[in-house]
C-alpha cells in the first residue's frame, strides 16, 4: 500500500496516461499499412518530416524556455493524424508547415504556464492549410494509379474526391466497395472506411476512445443525410457514401476523440456527437472544398465545457423534478395508509 | 462503456488482503482514552482521579445517550484529543485495575424478544449507548425515527462495500443468534413487520453464504459504493437499514443489560502477516490493534475507516464507535499528481453523476457562481473519482472543499437575506 495524502488511500494500480496515446498509434498502423500500400513511401517521409518538426519545436522550447519533457507522445500523434488528413500528392512540406502552426499553438500554452485550451489542436493546424493552401489541400490523387515520386512535389493521376461528386450529384461510376476499402481519392488516411472502423473498434475495446462521440457523430450523420439528401435516389447509399466518403470518418473517430476536445459527460460526448455529424453534414453543403469535419470539431471542441455544464444543468433539474415527484407520490401513499389504518382503528 | 454499467468502481483486491473468519479477542491494554463525546454532544460524568467500573457510564448526552466504561479502573487525566472522526473533543484516560476483564456472557436460550415493549427496546438503546456503526447514529435515536415514519422493513446491514473489510460478516457469522435477536428487537422497536439481512458480493469471489435460514437475504455489489443502490432498496421497501453490530449490541444490551462497549475490528491490507478481524474495547489504541496482526515494516501510518472513505490518523487515536476498518499503509511520500489528461474517467464512474474534474478546475478558478450549477453538495465522498484518475489527481478532496463553499456561499447568502 503506498501512501496518498487523503482517501482515498488505494487506487487503480496501472497508469494508462502514456497508454492511451501508444493505443491510438498502434490504431493508426492499419491506415498507414493501407496508404503505403496505394501511395508508396512518400507517406512515411511525409510522415517523418512532420515528426521531426513537431520534435524541432519540442526541442526549441525546452532550450529557449527551460520547459520540462523534450518530446511528447501526444505531440507526435498529432502530427500523425494532420499527415494523414493531407493529400498524398501534395508538397513534402504542406503537413510539416501545418504541424508547425499546430506546435507553436501547443508551445505557446506550455510555456506561458497556462491551462491548455481544450480545442483541437490538428483541426488548428488542417484549418490554417485548408485557408493558406487551398490548391494543395483539396486537389487529390487517384490512389492505386501508382506509387507517387519521393520529391517534394509529387504528379499523381488527378481524380474527383467523394465531396465533388456529390456536389456533381453523379454516381454512376461509384463502386461501394472502393468507399470501404479506401480506393478513392481523398485525403490520404481518410478514405479506407473499414480500416478506420477497425481502428474505432480497437480504441473502444482498449478504451483509449470514448464510443459514445463517434456512434453519435456517424448515426446522427447517417440520419440527417437519409432526411436531407444531396442526391436525389438511391437513398441509402448516398447516406453511406456521405459518412463514409472524405474526412468526416476519420475527423469522427480520431479528431473528435482526441483527449481534451471532447466534453467529460457521458451525456455531453453524446451532444457533442450528435452535434458534429449534423453539422458537418449540413456546413460540407456550403464549401467549396466539402470538408467541414475539422471546422465543425474545432468549434465544438471550444464549446465542449460548455456542453458538459449545460448537459449537467439539465440532466440535474430533471433528477430534481423526478426525484420530488416520487417523493410526493410517497408521501401521499403513505397519508392515505394512516388514514386508512386511523379509520379503521376508529 | 458506462452507458452499459452501473456507475462506481470495482475494485482490485486480492482476497488474501481482506480478513476473514471469526473475530480475535485482543487482551486488555493497561488503559484506553474514552472520548467524552460521540455521535452528538454530551456531559462527562467522571473527574480526574475518580474510580469508574465496568459498565458504569462516563458520559451522558441530553438526549439519554450514554457512553458505558468497558474496564473498571482510576481515571486520568481528562484532555483534548483530535479524533479522525469526533473532530476535537475532550477524553479521558481511564487506568485499569488488573483483572477487570469480565467474560463474555451468552444470551440466555430461553430469552423472549417478544416480552419488551418498543419504548423499552429503544430506552434499552439509549442508556446501553449503542451507536450505529454504519452511519455514527444513535440507534435509539434512529429506531424512534423509523417508528414516526413508518417504515415497514428493518435490514441489517452487513453490506461492506469497501476493500480488506470483513467486520460486518465477521460478526453475523460468529454471532448470528445476537444479531437475529437484535433485528427482531429493532423490528418491533421501530414497527417494522419485515426484516432481511444486506449482504456484498465482491468481485471475483462467491457471494457470502451465512447459512441464516427464514430470513431473506438481500445482495448489493459488486459495484463500490452500494450506497446509492442500498438507498434507492430502502426508499422502496420503506426499509431502515442498522448495522450488524449495533443490532448484536442491542440483544446484548437488552437480554444482558450490557453497554456497547467494544468493536469488532478488521485490519487488513499488505502489511499485516495475517489480516484479522478483531474484537476490542473502545478506547484501545488503534496500534494495539496494528500489533495484534504482526506488522514487520519499519514505519507505516493507519488508515482508519477504510481504505477508500478512511481518514489517516495516528496509531495512538483510540478505538471509537464507527471504526470497523483499519488499514496500515507504507510511510512513504504522498503519490505526486501530474496534470489532468481528460480522459473522463472520475466523470464516468461517479456514482452521483457529478463532473469531478469540471468542479475542481472551477473551484481553483475561484468561479463560485458556476460551482453552484455544478452541485459538488451531491458528493457522498465515496473516492472514486480519485481511486481512477490516472494522473492521480486528489478530486475527492477537491469536490468536498468545493462542496463547502458553495454551503458558506448559500449560509452567508441566507444571513445577508435575513
Amino acid at each position: 500500500m503506498k501512501k496518498y495524502r487523503s482517501a482515498p488511500f488505494f487506487r487503480i494500480a496501472s497508469d494508462p496516461t502514456s497508454g492511451s496515446v501508444v493505443e491510438r498509434m498502434v490504431a493508426l498502423s492499419g491506415i498507414y499499412i493501407l496508404s503505403v500500400y496505394y501511395y508508396g513511401p512518400r507517406i512515411l517521409i511525409a510522415s517523418l518530416l512532420s515528426v521531426l518538426t513537431c520534435a524541432a519545436f519540442s526541442v526549441l522550447c525546452s532550450l529557449l524556455f527551460k520547459n520540462s519533457g523534450l518530446l511528447r507522445a501526444d505531440d507526435i500523434l498529432c502530427s500523425l493524424l494532420l499527415t494523414l488528413l493531407c493529400p498524398a500528392g501534395a508538397n513534402l512540406l504542406l503537413a510539416p508547415t501545418g504541424v508547425s502552426i499546430m506546435m507553436i499553438f501547443r508551445c505557446f500554452w506550455r510555456i506561458s504556464g497556462l491551462p491548455l485550451p481544450k480545442i483541437s489542436h490538428i483541426a488548428v493546424g488542417w484549418i490554417f492549410l485548408a485557408f493558406c493552401f487551398p490548391s494543395q489541400m483539396f486537389i487529390y490523387t487517384e490512389p492505386g494509379s501508382g506509387w507517387l515520386g519521393l520529391g517534394l512535389s509529387a504528379t499523381g493521376v488527378p481524380s474527383e474526391s467523394v465531396a465533388e461528386l456529390l456536389s456533381a450529384g453523379d454516381l454512376s461510376h461509384f463502386e461501394p466497395v472502393n468507399l470501404l476499402l479506401g480506393h478513392l481519392a481523398g485525403p490520404t488516411g481518410a478514405t479506407a472506411a473499414v480500416v478506420i472502423i477497425a481502428c474505432m473498434v480497437f480504441m473502444v475495446v482498449r478504451r483509449s476512445a470514448p464510443w459514445q462521440v463517434p456512434v453519435a457523430a456517424l448515426v446522427s450523420g447517417y440520419v440527417f443525410c437519409l432526411i436531407f439528401p444531396r442526391v436525389s435516389g438511391a437513398l441509402p447509399m448516398t447516406a453511406l457514401i456521405e459518412i463514409c466518403g472524405g474526412s468526416f470518418l476519420f475527423c469522427a473517430v480520431f479528431l473528435a476523440t482526441e483527449p481534451g476536445v471532447f466534453p467529460l459527460s457521458c451525456a455531453g460526448k453524446w451532444v457533442f456527437g450528435i452535434l458534429i455529424g449534423v453539422l458537418s453534414m449540413l456546413l460540407r453543403r456550403f464549401l467549396p472544398s466539402g470538408q467541414a469535419a475539422p471546422v465543425v470539431i474545432l468549434l465544438l471542441s471550444a464549446a465542449a465545457f460548455m456542453i458538459d455544464i449545460g448537459c449537467f444543468i439539465v440532466i440535474d433539474k430533471i433528477r430534481v423534478l423526478a426525484h420530488r415527484r416520487s417523493s410526493s407520490g410517497r408521501r401521499v401513499e403513505r397519508d392515505a395508509e394512516r388514514h386508512e389504518a386511523s379509520e379503521n382503528g376508529d | 462503456m458506462s452507458f452499459f454499467q452501473k456507475k462506481g468502481i470495482v475494485p482490485v483486491s486480492s482476497p488474501d488482503d481482506t480478513p476473514s473468519g471469526a473475530p480475535e479477542k485482543i487482551g486488555m491494554p493497561d488503559f484506553v482514552v474514552l472520548p467524552l463525546s460521540y455521535g452528538g454532544e454530551m456531559l462527562p460524568v467522571v473527574s480526574p482521579g475518580g474510580y469508574l467500573k465496568a459498565g458504569q457510564p462516563f458520559a451522558r448526552a441530553v438526549n439519554g445517550f450514554t457512553g458505558i466504561s468497558p474496564f473498571s479502573g482510576s481515571i486520568g487525566d481528562i484532555r483534548g484529543i483530535r479524533h479522525p472522526f469526533l473532530g476535537s473533543v475532550p477524553a479521558a484516560a481511564l487506568l485499569i485495575s488488573p483483572g477487570s476483564e469480565t467474560s463474555r456472557e451468552e444470551i440466555p436460550p430461553d430469552f423472549n424478544p417478544g416480552a419488551f415493549t418498543p419504548e423499552q427496546i429503544i430506552s434499552s438503546a439509549m442508556v446501553r449507548g449503542i451507536t450505529d456503526e454504519t452511519d455514527m447514529e444513535h440507534l435509539g435515536v434512529k429506531l424512534s425515527r423509523a417508528r414516526e415514519q413508518g417504515a415497514v422493513l428493518l435490514l441489517a446491514d452487513a453490506a461492506e462495500d469497501e476493500p480488506f473489510s470483513g467486520a460486518a460478516l465477521s460478526v453475523l457469522t460468529a454471532n448470528t443468534r445476537e444479531v437475529l435477536t437484535g433485528l427482531e428487537l429493532a423490528a418491533a422497536a421501530c414497527g417494522a413487520t419485515k426484516t432481511a439481512i444486506a449482504l456484498f458480493m465482491r468481485a471475483g469471489s462467491p457471494p457470502p453464504d451465512p447459512d441464516i435460514t427464514g430470513i431473506e437475504l438481500v445482495y448489493f455489489g459488486p459495484q463500490y459504493p452500494c450506497a446509492p443502490e442500498k438507498k434507492r432498496f430502502l426508499e422502496k421497501n420503506r426499509a431502515v437499514a442498522v448495522g450488524v453490530q449495533a443490532l448484536a449490541a442491542l440483544a446484548r444490551a437488552v437480554a444482558l443489560n450490557e453497554g456497547q462497549t467494544e468493536a469488532v475490528v478488521s485490519v487488513g491490507g499488505n502489511l499485516p502477516e495475517k489480516p484479522s478481524n478483531l474484537r476490542a474495547s473502545f478506547g484501545t489504541p488503534l496500534k494495539a490493534l496494528i500489533a495484534h496482526c504482526k506488522i514487520h515494516y519499519p514505519s507505516y501510518s493507519v488508515v482508519a475507516g477504510g481504505s477508500l472513505r478512511g481518514k489517516l490518523c495516528s496509531p495512538e487515536t483510540p478505538l471509537s464507535p464507527g471504526i470497523t476498518a483499519l488499514l496500515p499503509v507504507e510511510d512513504k511520500p504522498a503519490q505526486r499528481s501530474t496534470r489532468c489528461i481528460d480522459c473522463s474517467s472520475c466523470c464516468e464512474v461517479c456514482p452521483s453523476g457529478l463532473l469531478p474534474i469540471h468542479i475542481m478546475k472551477t473551484f481553483r478558478s475561484g468561479n463560485l457562481g458556476l460551482l453552484v450549477h455544478l452541485n459538488p453538495g451531491l458528493c457522498t465522498g465515496c473516492g472514486c473519482c480519485s481511486y481512477v484518475c490516472p494522473s492521480r489527481l486528489e478530486l475527492t478532496q477537491s469536490v468536498r472543499r468545493a462542496a463547502q463553499a458553495v454551503s458558506d456561499r448559500r449560509d452567508n447568502e441566507g444571513g445577508l437575506e435575513k
